[in-house]
């Protein structure tokens, strides 16, 4: 870990958070290089960096995923920090030694902790150890033991892949004659997923929040916690939308987590900026995993902090102290971040590909757009289809919802179905306006849900029909090179 | 905007809306009560949405006689016009039942005339559909004017652009003979019939008692006469059908059938293949197990479905490519070739030939069907259609024998000899004269007659001859097939092959036609 | 007088939308500029017009609404594919509420509805060609006869009758003696 100035990023990503990190490396009068691949040639941060490199054909494994050409490209570019954005290659303890060995400072964690934080299950032992409390559960067990464990730690239970997060591996089981197949199912997801089909197994919560803190650390051991994001609003474990604060906690429960992540970080030697999962049961909380990179729906603590938090991963890097102590920080309004993927709520959140064809973005006060979204991209199967953040602030966690739902009303995509009215009846529903949900509220409640005005819908539907049935006819184009190579000679003999 | 051109504006859309009510609200009500649709409907359901241009709509008799004076025929009861179907260009009429019947008078004529020449000059197909109560009477001479001039243009239309007739009511006396020439006709069961002379006139005549079902309906022509080539259960059924037949077929003579990217692995081998055609030659099998097992998705148009159902034709793709297929029927007549199936294949075979799509014939055929109801009713002539259709196709042929090759019907089905480009054998094929049992009978007459135990004998000498002769080698040692193949490898065989014949070029000698004996 | 159509003709076409499990008839009223769409026994003003593609501004009886199509589902438009197999059901967002809906269009008809006269049907008896009315023959209320003269008119030099087709009552006269006709113009309604 080498602690100098930052001159020049290479930013190993692309998408939003590829833009996201050029914008705070601007700011900063920091040089960005950008890499792309074959199908991100006219992407907006290819433009926003003061240098790009091809990295590879379309395909992640081609491109972004390739670590020897990431750090051979910091070279050639004279790039001396390197910034995974997240996904990809951020947590991936290869890289973050590749680019050490490299002389290129590596923002965010060492590979050390990468590397402990990446092994979930041996992530908790080292929590247990620091004495935080960890959701009853196993070390990687083999089928064999699984039976045992499980009764131990009383059904339902719930299989985790040991090699990696993000909803991959992830198998809910009620009863013990469930639990071969599942583990099976389980160990197919996580190999495809990780490489790795180790599993091990949690007691299940009913009715779960899943609530995270935003730590950050420095390279002299100072750790502060910058609150929480409340998350429990997923599919599939994917997370939707999130907000902070959460209604779940009070201040000593707060305060109580905060100090507890503050604690994890340490146990794991930490640096950089990261997010502790908890999964908040009632007044009881349980650890659940390390983050160890910059998250998704970090806008969400930025605003109601007023913190940079790529900023702070930039002066980290550089090995500067953290500029502010825990009392520093300060907590005002309420934050919501929707994210707006290519993936269709009425066909079980599929993703979708094609061609984005108009975009009308949102705006007004409070109303922040963190976006690589323009008109004509295509969302291909090979990344994420993620398409824009929409984080709204206000005062009040009510006028937060209201700002949210106008800025969703406004923004307009076409070319691919989009999760934006599932946004809409998620803002309008009771339970969230009363802040009373669980992780289970999508599954339940979004099936549940009564189309509100059919015959509005019926009305609206016709006029569109009649329209289109009002418009002159047209005929696509027509290829027809036989009959008219012999039209054209036949005039000329 | 003045008044004056407010009013002219409101005037067209007055007229437009006028005319495209047809008959009126009664008319059409009882149109939709029969279960039909009206002739705009059938064209809204024929075309892709959005692009059905009509012309001539204003178009209106120019009779006097008989009070035709004082009746308005709005479009003269044709709507015509060119439209897309699947994105191409097609030119479409569509009879008006609602308005005198669809009667054809001199301008329904004249419109429908219109079309077609501009279908001929532009290189895109024709659909017509029919709904018409014939000749308008008061019209008179001109009316069969009228109809010779569709004839005519049937006629010269004919292997130039593909024409598609659907018979969706009546169409009777001469008005059936443009059907007759176009390349497919579609009857709609139960709506629609087809007939000469009617059934007063049959009465008079021959004191026949028959039914407009039981003289030429949809089930009578698509079993009986072969008129018709497809039947569906409702006017949207026959104009769906008539979509897809469309998406293999070319725009004109010069182009080739649209290419639809193969979702089928073209390598795909399939291991059932080999346990398909039984050990025991006498037992039968269905051909169309084997072409589902071949063609991309399985998927197969047959067309003459209920006609001479011993020769199975209709389309299908091969990697993406469409191709015509025929194929003997074993579950039928033990697939033998007769009057109605070579006649069948014979005009099918000539459709493909015309429109550069590839032929690929499967082969199980022990020979001609005898007996005097064939001799007498012309198998000589009749056969030799198919085999003169074959022999005069310029397209790529591809042949697979999955069984039994005897005799004529040997040389009559795409073999080498007559131009085949890829003559593939199963090692189930047997390539003879004729069956082991009949050659036994006339080869070994004598030893036979003269054998103690005719029967063991026999018995010897036939599975003597069924391992000497009814195999594919001897064939294939003098290269009349190419190879021989186990059946599971058939679709990658078939779809290099035809990669590979993609550029074929071959001709006739120059002539004005040939003599086809009909 | 104008010379053409009717005033105030609409064309009149019915739709049947399948929304969910429902069914919902939709009747249209189109006059070239203003539509009516009736729907459960209420009838509204409605305007359409298109923002971006794929996104139109919706305004029913003055209130705004945001109408998206979802794509790959409406390629040519909104109205029943005929594709066996083809996608018929289309996905509509409406103020963000989603929709899954078929739209099939029922038969069409013209009702013309001379909104001044408040004429109720009958059969019209129309002008073959433009020209001079020169006699009216019968008088509203008269019982006429299939057949029966109705008006005469003058034109390219010849007078010629215009005749009832129907049996029935005079309903209307729509014309008098003296006036330019023009071709296709309502002469006489016979109920």
């Amino acid at each position: 870990m080498v602690g100098r100035a930052i001159h020049k990023v290479l930013v190993a990503n692309r998408g939003e958070i590829a833009l996201r990190v050029i914008r705070a490396c601007r700011t900063r009068g920091i040089a960005t290089v950008a890499v792309y691949s074959d199908a991100d040639r006219s992407a907006p941060h290819v433009c926003a960096a003061d240098e790009a490199r091809r990295i590879g054909p379309a395909p992640a494994s081609e491109s972004y995923l390739r670590i020897p050409a990431m750090v051979e490209t910091a070279r050639e570019t004279g790039a001396d920090a390197v910034h995974p954005g997240y996904g990809f290659l951020a947590e991936n303890p290869a890289f973050a030694s590749a680019c050490a060995d490299a002389g290129l400072v590596f923002i965010g964690p060492t590979a050390e902790t990468l590397a402990r934080c990446g092994d979930k299950a041996e992530a908790r032992r080292a929590i247990r150890a620091a004495g935080i409390p960890v959701l009853p559960g196993t070390d990687p067990v083999d089928d064999e033991e699984a039976a045992a464990a499980a009764a131990r730690i009383r059904f339902p239970v719930l299989i985790k892949a040991a090699g990696g997060g993000g909803g991959k591996g992830i198998h809910r089981v009620s009863r013990a004659e469930d639990l071969p197949g599942a583990l099976r199912l389980a160990r197919g997801e996580a190999r495809a997923a990780f490489g790795d089909d180790r599993v091990y197994l949690e007691r299940w919560v009913d009715d779960p929040r899943h609530v995270e803190m935003q730590i950050a650390a420095d390279a002299h051991g100072a750790v502060v916690h910058l609150g929480e994001r409340e998350c429990s609003i997923q599919r599939r474990h994917q997370k939707l939308l999130e907000e902070a604060p959460s209604l779940a906690l009070d201040g000593r429960l707060r305060r109580a987590m905060g100090a507890a992540a503050a604690e994890a970080a340490r146990a794991v030697g930490y640096r950089n900026v990261g997010t502790v999962e908890f999964l908040v049961d009632g007044p009881r909380f349980y650890f659940l995993e390390i983050n160890a990179r910059l998250q998704v729906e970090h806008p969400v603590t930025e605003l109601v902090t007023g913190i940079d938090l790529v900023g702070l991963q930039l002066e980290i890097a550089s090995g500067a102290p953290l500029p502010l102590r825990q009392e520093d920080i300060v907590f005002r309004g309420h934050a919501i971040e929707c994210r707006v993927s290519a993936e269709d709520p009425a066909a079980q959140f599929l993703p979708s590909a094609g061609r984005v064809g108009e975009v009308i973005l949102p705006g007004g006060p409070g109303v922040r757009v963190d976006a690589a979204l323009v008109s004509g991209i295509e969302v291909t199967r090979h990344y994420d289809p993620l398409l824009a953040k929409i984080i709204a602030w206000g005062e009040t966690r009510e006028e937060t919802i209201a700002r949210m739902a106008a800025a969703l009303s406004e923004m307009v995509v076409t070319g691919v179905p989009t999760t934006i009215p599932f946004h809409r009846w998620a803002l309008r529903h009771p339970a969230f306006a009363a802040g009373r949900y669980s992780t289970r509220f999508t599954d339940l409640e979004w099936a549940r849900r009564a189309p509100i005005d059919p015959a509005l819908a019926a009305v609206a539907a016709v006029v569109l029909a009649h329209r289109d049935g009002r418009r002159p006819p047209t005929l696509p184009v027509q290829e027809a090179p036989g009959w008219k190579a012999a039209a054209r000679r036949e005039a000329l003999s | 905007m003045s008044d004056g051109r407010e009013a002219r504006l409101a005037e067209l859309r007055a007229r437009r809306a006028r005319l495209e009510a047809g008959g009126g609200p009664e008319r059409i009500a009882r149109q939709h009560e029969a279960g039909k649709l009206t002739a705009r409907e059938r064209l809204a359901e024929l075309l892709d949405p959005g692009t059905f241009v009509e012309l001539d709509r204003f178009v209106t008799h120019r009779a006097t006689a008989f009070g035709m004076d004082r009746v308005e025929a709005p479009a003269d009861g044709v709507v015509t016009g060119y439209g897309a179907i699947g994105g191409r260009l097609v030119y479409v009429f569509s009879q008006d039942f609602t308005v005198l019947g669809g009667s054809l008078g001199e301008a329904h004529a004249q419109k429908i005339c219109k079309i077609m020449d501009l279908a001929m000059r532009n290189g895109a197909p024709v659909i017509g559909l029919n709904d018409s109560g014939g000749a308008r009477i008061q019209e008179g001479v001109v009316s069969l004017g009228g109809y010779a001039e569709i004839f005519l243009r049937n006629t010269l239309a004919s292997g130039v652009i593909p024409q598609i007739s659907a018979i969706m009511g009546p169409c009777a006396g001469g008005a059936v003979y443009s059907p007759a020439i176009t390349d497919f006709t579609v009857m709609v069961r139960g709506t629609s019939y087809m007939f000469v002379t009617g059934p007063q006139v049959v009465k008079a005549v021959t004191h026949e008692d028959v039914t407009f079902e039981q003289l030429g309906g949809a089930e009578v022509h698509a079993g009986e006469s072969g008129v018709a080539h497809f039947v569906a259960d409702s006017d949207a059924d026959g104009l769906h059908l008539i979509r897809r037949l469309l998406g293999y077929l070319p725009q004109n003579n010069l182009e080739e059938a649209p290419r639809v990217a193969c979702a089928d692995d073209p390598g795909r081998q399939d291991p059932l293949l080999d346990t398909i055609v039984p050990l025991d030659p006498h037992q039968p099998y269905d051909m169309r197990d084997v072409l589902a097992r071949v063609v991309d998705g399985g998927e197969f148009l047959e067309v003459h479905q209920a006609f001479a159902a011993n020769l199975v034709v209709g389309f299908a793709r091969l990697g993406g490519r469409a191709v015509g297929i025929v194929a003997q029927q074993p579950a039928v007549l033990a697939g033998v070739l007769d009057i109605n199936s070579s006649v069948k294949g014979a005009r099918f075979v000539r459709f493909c030939d015309a429109f550069n799509i590839p032929l690929v014939t499967f082969v199980d055929v022990p020979g001609f069907l005898p007996g005097t109801v064939q001799e007498h009713g012309g198998i000589i002539r009749q056969g030799a259609k198919l085999l003169f259709a074959y022999c005069e196709a310029t397209v790529p042929k591809l042949a697979v024998i999955t069984r039994k090759a005897y005799g004529g019907a040997y040389d009559v089905m795409s073999s080498k000899h007559i131009r085949g480009d890829l003559n593939l054998a199963w090692p189930s094929a047997e390539v003879a004269v004729m069956g082991p049992e009949g050659a036994i009978d006339i080869i070994f007459r004598r030893e036979l007659d003269e054998a103690p135990d005719r029967e063991a004998a026999r018995a010897r000498l036939v599975a003597e001859y069924r391992e000497q002769f009814a195999t594919p080698y001897i064939a294939a040692a003098r290269g009349y097939v190419d190879d021989v193949i186990e059946p599971r490898e058939t679709r990658p065989r078939l779809i290099s092959a035809l990669e590979a014949l993609q550029g074929k070029r071959d001709r006739n000698p120059p002539k004005k036609h040939g003599n086809i004996p009909l | 007088m104008e010379g053409g159509g009717e005033a105030g003709s609409a064309v009149v076409t019915a739709y049947l939308v399948r929304i969910g499990s429902a069914e919902i008839e939709v009747v249209v009223e189109d006059d070239g500029d203003t539509l009516f769409a009736s729907s459960g026994g209420r009838t509204r003003q409605v305007d359409i017009a298109e923002i971006v593609p794929g996104w139109y501004s919706v305004i029913v009886e003055g209130v705004s609404h945001d109408l998206g199509i979802v794509p790959g589902s409406a390629d040519g438009g909104i109205l029943g594919r005929h594709d066996p197999g083809g996608p018929r059901r289309h996905t509509l967002v409406l103020d963000g509420e989603m929709y899954t809906v078929e739209v099939l269009r029922g038969r069409r008809g013209t009702t013309s509805r001379s909104r001044a006269a408040g004429a109720a049907g009958g059969s019209e008896v129309r002008a073959p060609m433009p020209g001079l009315l020169v006699a009216v023959r019968v008088t509203e209320g008269a019982e006429v006869a299939s057949g029966q003269s109705l008006v005469i008119m003058e034109a390219m030099k010849m007078q010629m009758e215009i005749r009832s087709p129907v049996e029935g009552t005079v309903r209307r006269v729509h014309v008098e003696a003296g006036v330019e006709i023009a071709g296709g113009q309502v002469l006489v309604t016979i109920g």
